[in-house]
């Protein structure tokens, strides 16, 4: 064996160790100083998320005496883990997974939230013909939804429900958007879900239709995308927390009274998409708000309970490490 | 490099990228579902010029270099000590039987809960998942030498150090490089899946950051850039082998193919 190869062996180890270490994750930032708190936040850039951005960009944050560092975070497990590890300070992500983490005794708390159900919400299920005309008429046909465990495959049920049919003879398939109108024109599906880009495809299909918003079974007010905090860190930063919420408060504020720069945010979210400056122009703006509905959230726990598998209830002052205005 | 395997090589792929943009052009599978070659490979141009791909490559490499170099570092002196010791091999290969075929995906929620969404995680757990098939080919490799090549070694009185560096490992090492090159392709399929489950930073991340988005072009052409660094990756090992290994070919019916 040549001598040359140990030593070259032992030299790209080092070197992977060198970059590797360059790519680890940083220590904890969040130390005030001169009143100026840091807060670490993994999440993605999808539009649940433009309050977060416009904070950022109109300088919320920055006035509310924080620096928001945010790290891409797509998956909710991945963002449990750093928020659990310390990786982050606040995670991003949809309230149905968070409650079932909750359920099984996760040690996090929500502690600001931006969107929750309300009426006339875009979240269009849609079919291909005419043979399906209401939700009830879904049973016993397959759905295709992005994810099983999401507020869409929920809300399919209780819409079935909620319309007199049996939503156990629903069959929920996961299946990305983008696939959806191909399986709808072929009958691998009856029906699929499209919020995103594929709304587009969807639109521009001769036959393909909106059935109903799977939003209408969900009880009015329930969260739908949140941010949540470990609750050892929650009472060690309240003070940083409550600043948080003030300036996405805020953000919402203005989201809501200057829509353009929330297209703006879109089209940016979906620059590379193709169609995406027309989907940016045409998609239904989501109406943020910052309010919490306690209620709404056991009413929700209920129908995942029933339709989502939900390991057990959290109490919604549990779930909320705050309250309305604070 | 010879330039006949390069223009066949070469042909192929052509041939291949030709066959695809010609079933997605023709609607055999609609283009929603498979974009053309071309328009996959201009947006695939579009995000080489972007430094977010290069910073990605550049963590999704340094994972997979970090986890094949932990599996050579673990796998092959390990192997080594079970292909020559009779005893260690039959207290070991029912455990190594058992590891190796735990599936590396039903890991990640441990992993992920213990470590956390970091490049750390990834590394720990391709290296775990790799690390199987260049013990087996190392195992095999230090079972396979001559004992006619280790009776002259005793016969010239060379000793344990030099017998094993002269005899054994050389003889062992047409097995370790042929497991490297599984394990290193495994090393990146487990990395990129890793990151695209959980988030971990990488390629696999910006994949999951478009799917997010509905962006089902970017998939596509993130996919194909992970297929290059795979050849890439191939390509310096073989010639790293070419090198080390030069040895080896000559003295077999490959040297004289190639």
């Amino acid at each position: 064996m040549k001598t040359r190869t140990v030593p070259a062996l032992a030299m790209l180890a080092s070197v992977a160790v060198a970059v590797l270490t360059g790519c680890g994750a940083s220590p904890a930032t969040t130390d005030s100083v001169g009143g100026t708190a840091t807060l670490r936040v993994a999440s993605i850039d999808i539009d649940a998320t433009i309050p977060l951005t416009i904070a950022q960009d109109q300088g919320f944050f920055k006035k509310q005496g924080l620096t928001v560092d945010t790290t891409v975070s797509p998956a909710f497990d991945g963002t449990l883990a750093g928020v659990m590890n310390g990786q982050a300070d606040i995670g991003f992500g949809a309230a149905p997974p968070l409650l079932n983490a909750m359920a099984k005794k996760a040690p996090v708390q929500v502690v600001a939230q931006t969107a929750s159900v309300v009426e006339n919400m875009t979240a269009n299920v849609d079919v291909y013909g005419d043979a399906i005309t209401r939700p009830r008429d879904l049973a016993g046909h397959t759905v295709a939804v992005t994810s099983l465990n999401d507020l869409g495959a929920v809300g399919i049920r209780l819409a079935v429900a909620k319309d007199g049919g049996d939503p156990s003879k629903v069959k929920l398939v996961e299946l990305p958007e983008a696939q959806g109108v191909d399986a709808l024109l072929q009958g691998r599906i009856d029906a699929s879900v499209f919020r995103g880009p594929a709304q587009l495809a969807a639109r521009a299909t001769k036959g393909v239709h909106v059935l109903f918003q799977y939003t209408d079974g969900l009880p009015a007010g329930s969260p739908l995308d949140v941010y949540f905090a470990t609750s050892t860190f929650i009472p060690a930063h309240a003070d940083a927390l409550k600043r948080f919420r003030a300036a996405l408060a805020e953000a919402v504020t203005y989201v809501n009274d200057h829509p353009a720069a929330a297209r703006t945010a879109l089209a940016a979210i979906y620059k590379d998409v193709d169609g995406g400056d027309k989907l940016a122009a045409t998609l239904p703006l989501t109406h943020y708000s910052t309010a919490i509905n306690p209620d709404a959230v056991m009413a929700l726990q209920d129908g995942l309970t029933k339709y989502g598998h939900l390991a057990g209830i959290t109490p919604a002052e549990r779930f909320y490490s705050y309250s309305n205005g604070k | 490099m010879k330039p006949r395997p390069v223009l066949l090589g070469t042909a192929g792929l052509l041939t291949f990228l030709a066959a695809w943009e010609l079933i997605s052009r023709l609607g055999i599978v609609r283009q929603t579902s498979l974009p053309p070659a071309s328009t996959t490979l201009a947006r695939l141009a579009v995000e080489l010029g972007r430094p977010e791909l290069w910073t990605r490559t550049l963590e999704t490499l340094a994972q997979i270099v970090a986890g094949t170099g932990l599996c050579l570092v673990i796998a092959v002196p390990l192997g080594l000590l079970i292909g020559r010791l009779p005893a260690v091999d039959a207290y070991s290969r029912t455990s190594i039987d058992f590891l190796r075929a735990v599936p590396g995906l039903a890991l990640v929620p441990l992993f992920v809960m213990f470590i956390g969404a970091r490049p750390e995680m990834v590394v720990g757990l391709a290296t775990f998942v790799a690390l199987w098939p260049l013990l087996t080919q190392t195992i095999d490799g230090a079972r396979s030498v001559e004992p006619l090549a280790l009776e002259m070694a005793r016969s010239f009185r060379l000793g344990g150090p030099r017998t094993f560096a002269r005899i054994v490992l050389p003889s062992a090492a047409p097995y370790i490089v042929t497991g490297l090159r599984i394990t290193l392709n495994v090393t990146l399929l487990v990395a990129i899946g890793t990151q695209l489950l959980v988030g971990a930073p990488g390629i696999g991340q910006q994949m999951a950051q478009a799917n997010a988005n509905g962006d089902g072009l970017a998939i596509f052409a993130l996919s194909i850039w992970a297929g290059v660094i795979g050849v890439a990756l191939n390509l310096a090992l073989r010639w790293a082998e070419d090198r080390v290994m030069a040895w080896h070919k000559a003295s077999t019916a490959q040297g004289g193919a190639a």
